[in-house]
């Protein structure tokens, strides 16, 4: 097709008659291609501050996400650790019905010390530990709790100064963290340091 | 004629553009409502069970129920206090008060106590108004009581809650 029939056609379509039919194609006298220009500018100007949302949006819905579980002090598991300490477990040491408390029986583990009752004091308090743990933060997909870790080790160091010797007592671990954790301690005095108790609960 | 039809068109265009800003906000406020009316209703609830908590702390720590070191409790006397008609209206505002052996639990069930089965049991309930739908809120506590073997009284400390049941307030 030639040149100035196209012209001729479009000018039919926006209903122009092209009086002077020359060959020069004037987009200024159409006008058309002038705003369509000026319309597709805004579309994509649009279409940018859109994207733009989005990706701000998508960037703060994943840093959102990705924050790693709340972690708090939390005064149920602060009173479990602070009441456990009193338990009487079924260690004695010296004489029945003489039973060591838990605080006295975690002492016992440091010092790797026998009960009575031919059980070694690291091997009973891991026992009494786990299954109190498992009695009184019941693990499981239906319960609020997903997960409990406790760490026992005696820690000494001075004021101010960062530990200068540690020792890991004991380590109970149950489930998978997914959720937001609550978290506290509880500290044994032994001279010249401490027998640190944490104990984490993982909710769901 | 075609500039006023123009300007008719933009005017058209302004006004639906207003009203779409309008509904806009009107649909962003009332999300905004609906959110902080949920967390107003979950905070009242919250508020109650910390007051709950409290009370609790406070009670355990009474000579009702002390033995005598924080958050323990003899489980001798509270078995004296059940029941007791004295005490009725001593509870309030908890509309139910119990106290429950978790560690060790024999056979996974809780058998309320008596004074036929008692040290044999695990559960003691001091007072029940038995509300429907209440809240129960529980603190852990130590349960001592006197045991005898060997001819030798001594502490027997087993792990236990407190439990104490409250209202639910309803929001609006």
């Amino acid at each position: 097709m030639l040149k100035e029939e196209k012209i001729k056609m479009i000018n039919k379509i926006i209903g122009k008659k092209n009086k002077k039919a020359n060959s020069r194609f004037d987009f200024d006298s159409i006008n058309i291609f002038a705003k369509s220009k000026r319309s597709q500018h805004e579309i994509v100007g649009f279409i940018l501050i859109v994207i733009i949302v989005v990706v701000i949006g998508l960037f703060l819905l994943v840093l959102y996400l990705r924050q790693e579980p709340v972690k708090y002090e939390s005064l149920d598991v602060q009173n479990f650790l602070q009441v456990s300490m009193d338990y009487t477990t079924s260690c004695a040491l010296n004489f029945e019905p003489e039973y060591e408390n838990l605080q006295d029986l975690i002492k016992s583990c440091y010092e790797n010390r026998k009960c009575l009752n031919e059980k070694m004091a690291c091997q009973e308090l891991n026992e009494t530990l786990s299954k109190m743990l498992d009695e009184s933060w019941l693990v499981s997909s239906d319960t609020p709790t997903s997960a409990y870790s406790l760490l026992i080790y005696y820690e000494e160091s001075e004021a101010g100064e960062s530990a200068l010797r540690e020792n890991e007592l004991l380590k109970l671990e149950k489930g998978n963290c997914a959720g937001s954790k609550a978290g506290a301690e509880h500290l044994i005095s032994y001279s010249p340091g401490n027998i640190i108790v944490n104990l984490e609960i993982c909710y769901a | 004629m075609k500039m006023r039809k123009k300007s008719q068109l933009k005017i058209q265009e302004m006004s639906f553009m207003l009203l779409a800003v309008v509904l806009f906000f009107i649909l962003v406020a009332l999300f905004f409502i609906a959110v902080k009316y949920r967390g107003l209703s979950k905070e009242a609830t919250l508020i109650e069970q910390e007051k709950t908590l409290s009370i609790i702390a406070k009670l355990a720590d009474t000579a009702e129920f002390s033995c005598g070191k924080p958050l323990c409790v003899d489980a001798d006397k509270i078995m004296a206090l059940k029941d007791k008609q004295a005490y009725e209206g001593f509870w309030q505002p908890l509309t139910s008060l119990s106290v429950v052996k978790i560690f060790p639990l024999e056979n996974q069930t809780h058998i309320e106590c008596s004074l036929g089965n008692y040290p044999d049991c695990s559960q003691i309930t001091i007072y029940d108004e038995n509300v429907k739908g209440e809240n129960r809120v529980g603190s852990f506590i130590i349960l001592c009581r006197k045991n005898n073997k060997n001819d030798y009284f001594y502490n027997k400390c087993e792990l236990g809650k407190i439990i104490a049941g409250f209202e639910i307030k309803q929001a609006g």
